[in-house]
């Protein structure tokens, strides 16, 4: 039900890089949305008790992660497709890779739950 | 008559690979001898350094030393750091990739040898300006890492810092050449049946580490142009008075600063990865988990950089972000320590002597490590920043995580060049003079260091606790000065009179010990067909077979140099890489650039392009040489394999080459438009005026740069579709286009962009404005290139490189093009 | 001697309690309880003599630079037994009694080298970034507000309603925060007293803001800690804390005296 395999190819090398570059992206979107926010004054405004500013922050951080987590699902089914030399060694460590980038997505954005923003 | 004796393929290949002698050594492209050239020069760099430490530890022996004044100090810790980082510890690197990676991957050379060739040129011109200025008493001295405005031409108005910024770009264009050549050899230059899964980790460390230089050292060169076109021309990128920020320099440099310290880390983590399991008698535990460490290793260590900033005031926040990511690379540096762990425990592990050395990296590195997690604590961070605490910590994770492995890889790695083994005794008493020396030098140091001893200072008075320690470290770093002494000497030893062997003295399982010693000038007579990760336990009698012929494109039948391109994932063997004979080109071009740089450096601003047209006629002229003005026929590679040469695929390792140096490229105009947007969010006063261009003209623009890439991609599909004549239409319409966009840009240039000396929005604007222009002028040359190598018969449907080249080039200086304008026209209407 | 003591120990408890805002701090254990009474007595009661200095980080008079020393107190002997265990398991497989051992490779690796550093690392980051925001400076600006100005290679401070400015030696009252506007004429300086709190950088263009206490009267050295060229080496200023009862009349007097050169 998986489709036809096919072997692995060099392209299928993105994948060791797909889930650090989303955690790459999500790690400049808050560094960088935290600084214009500071500078734009997103401070003052906001509701339900949570600046402006949190909550763009919130939503670039967990964005990120669930983007992050949800390349998981595609890779693995791309992956178990591949085969020939190579496929079960870039298969491993492509979902390592995968997982860890969303740990540490999470991990790295963790302080915009429990820190205050523009101090 | 084609030798099948293993004698015979030796004469034949030697005949053709054997490197030149006497005035002709200058066109040598061998990567073993090039390879050899950067670590012979790399080591000399560090015994430069040495001396500089010494000094150092000289003057601060004793509270209120008359021994150096503050001027000298200055220039010689500058220089000491400088050295060490930019001379030696970079350099080395590349010197040990160049060198093992044919080696190891089972080829007769890298992808593109006159590459590296060219780069060593760089790299001895370069520094050998920085050493030429350190005798003559104007060496840098302003630390390191050139804080900005210290480093401005305010503050230090004389030659030192030009010294600084010219000579390590000069040496850093070597870095990316290195990298270049590093990811696509790894990725394409193997052997047969060498998919990635069986490379050996090394490859798979140099393959990350040379990514990583492709993206760090680009905003290094893009902050130390900054900075000297602030020097030379005023632009005041970081001068606070004109909307410029000090602190757009330390996020450049560190931005760079920080994945340095682990480019400089993984490839001695591979040296590991590589002699545990030798000398444990096992295999590596874990290697895919290894794979995976170091790609994680290599993004986050990206994410870190502000950690050398907590000091400069930025938001507590964002702080926190680069606080938990210094934290978290503790964990892929973890996962190695512990497979490496798990590795001997599996085995039966020998103290011999690369072993011994390793043993110095565990104790060494890992207290390096835990102290990094100290740092990466913010508040600690707050009290020891600057301190000589962070001086101990960062010779722990440098002297630990690199300069011991790297012994352990020489005693590990030396025979291979020579043939020899080492004297045992000596050695393993320097050993012992470095190690105890080290720890001397650099533990109490740490306590130095948090009773108030700053970093950078050349005297200090009595009283304050820190005359003890400090007389200890001095001590110490004697004790070490002797043991690498003794190092040295017993490196000559070995090479003069070691103990000679015939093959894999280490019981070694990779390829790199299945040739003859010393190593021939073609590594392979016979390129081998690996079934497995250790290639040479696989087939113990993998060495004999290599030399007799019983491999792929055996001998040279052809009197061709030859090697193979595989599969990237599979390792199938997929075309013939001809190599390229040695060659003067890289050398004059390196001397054009040398030229280049020494005139800036003098003023002599009239002069300097003149070095330039010199290092592009050259440029030309090795671009010209590649390709043939025919089809040429399949090769009988052996083993009843036919395969096409390099040039006649779509595959050609020449594009792979050009997209890795776009990747570096876009990552120095990223940092460029990073320092924009920077900027703007934090400079006062910003934007004073706006860019007041009319609309038209940056429509003329964008559509003539949209239009030269069209047109490029057009011609290279009517070339494909063999339309020879529509080709040519195209071509000459995409050189009309670049043209027309370079006047525009030059009117955009001239007329409507502010002064760029006024103020740094006009300064950075204008750089923008200046790398398109750039770009488009090389796309001018690019499209003209084709055309002449078209009308010579370079290039057909089966031979594209020349024309799909072009049509990358000119959809990058396109799209980067229109980025960058769209950026500095839309960006002035958002914040207040 | 005892009362002073005494005296000492409860402005810093007090101190302490504001800076670290409680919480986190007390919930991990390492507060003052945990520095005070654990750590500190372990390791080394001798070496901390050694540590006594005029710009020793590890000789704290201030809540933030003491709290810091406790950390570091407690990460230092952290250190000292991972090191130890890790060398260790480097060391044993070399000793003859070794046999060849099949670690289990994913128990191994998910246990040591992710689970462990992971729990470790999550607890240094709990206490560090609240404290790191408790002694960060009030954004409300209601707290007592000095003047540094750093140039090459003099700093000169300037206090609230005046003109006149010391030179090299900063006046602040004691026992109550303090919050020091930093900048700098020409290249980045920075400013470090290591007996009170933790550096920051004096940047031209830009101010910044460090909170400094000093529950005692006294001396405390301070100099500057970024790399500014020439004579950076001998670019010392002192703070003295005055008693809050004086600390008027004397700033009046030194300012005077300033002025009459
Ligand atoms: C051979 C033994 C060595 C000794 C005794 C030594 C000693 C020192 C000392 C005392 C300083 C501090 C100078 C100061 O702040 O006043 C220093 C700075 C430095 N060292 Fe070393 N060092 C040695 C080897 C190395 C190596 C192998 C590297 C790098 C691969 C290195 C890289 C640096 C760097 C980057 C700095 C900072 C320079 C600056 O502040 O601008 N050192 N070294
Ligand atoms: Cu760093
Ligand atoms: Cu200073």
């Amino acid at each position: 039900m998986t489709g036809q395999s096919r072997r692995v190819r060099g392209t299928d090398l993105v994948w060791l890089v797909a889930g650090f570059t989303v955690w790459a992206a999500g790690f400049s979107a808050v560094y960088g949305l935290h600084a214009v926010g500071c500078r734009a004054g997103w401070e003052e405004a906001g509701f339900a008790g949570l600046s402006a500013n949190r909550i763009v922050l919130l939503a670039a951080y967990l964005g990120h992660s669930a983007l992050g987590a949800a390349l998981y699902f595609p890779l693995v089914r791309i992956a178990a497709r591949w085969e020939g030399l190579s496929a079960r060694t870039i298969r491993q460590t492509a979902i390592m890779v995968t997982l860890a980038a969303v740990i540490s997505t999470l991990w790295t954005g963790a302080p915009v739950l429990f820190l205050e923003t523009c101090r | 008559m084609t030798p099948t004796t293993p004698v015979g393929l030796h004469r034949a290949l030697d005949a053709i690979w054997r490197a030149p002698r006497g005035i002709a050594a200058l066109s040598a492209v061998n990567h073993s001898v090039v390879g050899r050239r950067f670590i012979i020069t790399a080591f000399i760099y560090f015994a430069i350094g040495g001396v500089l430490a010494m000094l150092i530890r000289a003057q601060l022996a004793r509270p209120e030393n008359p021994f150096l004044g503050a001027d000298a100090y200055n220039q010689i810790f500058t220089m000491h750091g400088t050295v060490m980082m930019f001379l030696f510890a970079i350099p080395l690197i590349e010197g040990v990739a160049l060198y093992l990676l044919p080696k190891i991957l089972g080829a007769r050379d890298l992808a593109y040898p006159r590459l590296s060739a060219f780069g060593y040129w760089c790299y001895l011109f370069g520094g050998t300006i920085i050493l030429v200025a350190m005798v003559m008493g104007v060496a840098p001295d302003s630390g390191w890492f050139m804080y900005t405005p210290l480093a401005s031409s305010t503050y230090t108005p004389g030659i030192n810092a030009d010294v600084w910024l010219l000579g390590i770009t000069f040496v850093e264009i070597s870095a990316v050449c290195a990298a270049v050549e590093i990811v696509v050899t790894v990725l394409k230059v193997r052997t047969a049946g060498m998919a990635l899964s069986r490379m050996p980790l090394m490859a798979w460390y140099l393959l990350v580490t040379a990514a990583m230089m492709l993206i760090a050292f680009p905003p290094l060169i893009l902050g130390s142009v900054l900075l000297e076109m602030e020097r030379a021309f005023n632009w005041p990128f970081f001068d606070p008075e004109r909307g410029g920020a000090p602190l757009l320099w330390q996020h450049l440099f560190w931005l760079f600063g920080h994945p340095e310290v682990y480019i400089i880390f993984l490839p001695a983590a591979g040296a590991v990865s590589t002699l545990i399991p030798v000398f444990a008698r096992t295999r590596i535990v874990g290697y895919a988990w290894i794979v995976a460490a170091i790609i994680a290793l290599a993004f986050l260590s990206f994410g870190l950089w502000v950690h050398h900033m907590f000091a400069t005031g930025i938001p507590h926040l964002s702080l926190a972000f680069f606080s938990a990511a210094s934290m978290l690379v503790a964990v892929p540096t973890a996962v190695q320590v512990f497979a490496w762990i798990a590795t001997l425990m599996r085995g039966r592990p020998q103290m011999s002597l690369p072993m011994l050395y390793l043993m110095g990296f565990f104790s060494v590195f890992i207290l390096g490590g835990l102290t990094g997690v100290m740092l990466a604590l913010v508040p600690f961070n707050w009290q020891a920043h600057d301190t000589h605490f962070v001086v101990a910590h960062l010779h722990y994770v440098l002297i630990g995580g690199f300069v011991f492995p790297m012994l352990a890889a020489t005693y590990y790695w030396l025979p291979l060049m020579t043939g020899r083994l080492p004297v045992f005794s000596v050695s393993k008493a320097a050993f012992w003079l470095i190690f105890l020396g080290f720890h001397g030098t650099f533990l109490i140091m740490h306590f130095t260091g948090l009773m108030g001893m700053p970093r950078r200072i050349f005297t200090y008075e009595s009283g304050l606790g820190w005359d003890l320690p400090n007389l200890i470290s001095s001590i110490g770093g004697f004790v070490m000065a002797a043991g690498f002494a003794l190092f040295v000497i017993d490196i000559v030893l070995q090479t003069r009179f070691g103990r000679r062997f015939r093959r894999n003295p280490w019981g070694g399982t990779g390829l790199d010990w299945a040739m003859p010693t010393p190593a021939p000038s073609y590594n392979f007579a016979s390129l081998p067909l690996v079934t497995g990760r250790d290639p040479l336990e696989d087939n113990v009698r993998l060495g004999a077979d290599i030399a007799a012929g019983k491999g792929y494109l055996a001998g040279a039948p052809r009197g061709e140099m030859e090697t193979l391109c595989v599969d990237m994932a599979t390792g199938e063997p997929e075309h013939v890489l001809l190599l390229p004979k040695n060659d003067y080109t890289p050398f004059w071009m390196a001397a054009g650039l040398a030229v280049f740089f020494t005139a800036f450096l003098l003023s002599a601003y009239w002069v300097a392009p003149l070095g330039l047209v010199i290092a592009t006629a050259f440029g030309w002229r090795w671009l010209w040489s590649l390709g043939a003005k025919s089809d040429p026929a399949l090769i009988d590679a052996g083993q009843g394999l036919r395969l096409p040469v390099h040039f006649a695929v779509p595959s050609v390792p020449t594009l792979l080459g050009l997209k890795y140096f776009l990747a570096a490229n876009a990552a120095f105009y990223g940092s460029l438009l990073f320092g924009f947007l920077f900027l703007w969010t934090t400079a006062a006063g910003w934007p004073p005026q706006f860019l007041n261009a009319s609309p038209v003209l940056i429509a003329g623009i964008a559509i003539s740069l949209a239009a030269a890439a069209i047109f490029a991609t057009l011609a290279r599909r009517s070339n494909s579709r063999e339309a020879n004549g529509a080709r040519m239409i195209w071509l000459a319409g995409s050189l009309a286009a670049s043209l027309a966009g370079l006047g525009l840009l030059m009117g955009l240039a001239i007329m409507d962009a502010p002064p760029p000396d006024t103020h740094a929005y006009a300064a950075i604007t204008m750089a923008i404005i200046g790398y398109v222009i750039l770009h488009t002028l090389l796309g001018v040359m690019f499209a003209a290139y084709t055309l002449a190598r078209c009308r010579a018969g370079f290039v057909s449907s089966l031979r594209s490189t020349d024309m799909r080249g072009t049509a990358i080039w000119q959809l990058y200086t396109a799209i980067t093009g229109i980025g960058g304008l769209a950026l500095i026209i839309l960006a002035p209407g958002g914040l207040a | 001697m005892d009362g002073v003591a005494g005296q000492r120990n409860a402005a810093v408890k007090v101190v302490i309690s504001r800076v670290s805002g409680g919480g986190i701090v007390e919930y991990l254990g390492l507060g003052r309880v945990g520095l005070r009474h654990l750590a500190l007595p372990l390791l080394l009661a001798p070496a901390l003599a050694g540590c006594e200095g005029a710009l020793s980080a590890l000789d704290p008079a201030g809540p933030a630079a003491q709290s810091i020393a406790g950390v570091w107190w407690v990460m230092l002997t952290g250190s000292l037994v991972i090191l130890a265990a890790m060398m260790g398991l480097v060391l044993w497989p070399f000793f003859k009694r070794h046999r060849p051992v099949e670690v289990p490779e994913k128990l191994w690796l998910w246990v040591g080298a992710l689970g462990f550093p992971l729990i470790v690392l999550a607890a240094l980051l709990a206490w560090g970034l609240p404290s790191g925001q408790s002694m960060l400076a009030d954004r409300d600006g209601q707290v007592y507000t000095v003047e540094a100005q750093a140039a090459q290679w003099e700093w000169t401070f300037g206090y609230p309603d005046t003109e006149e400015v010391t030179q090299g030696v900063l006046h602040i009252p004691a026992g109550e925060p303090v919050d020091i506007a930093i900048t700098s004429a020409d290249v980045i300086h920075g400013f470090w007293v290591p007996r009170l709190a933790g550096k920051i950088d004096a940047i031209p263009g830009t101010t910044n803001t460090l909170r400094i206490f000093a529950p005692e009267p006294g001396i405390y050295e301070g100099m500057c800690a970024e790399f500014c060229g020439l004579e950076h080496a001998t670019m010392r200023f002192s703070v003295v804390a005055h008693p809050q009862d004086e600390y008027e009349n004397v700033l009046t007097a030194e300012l005077n005296a300033e002025a009459r050169p």
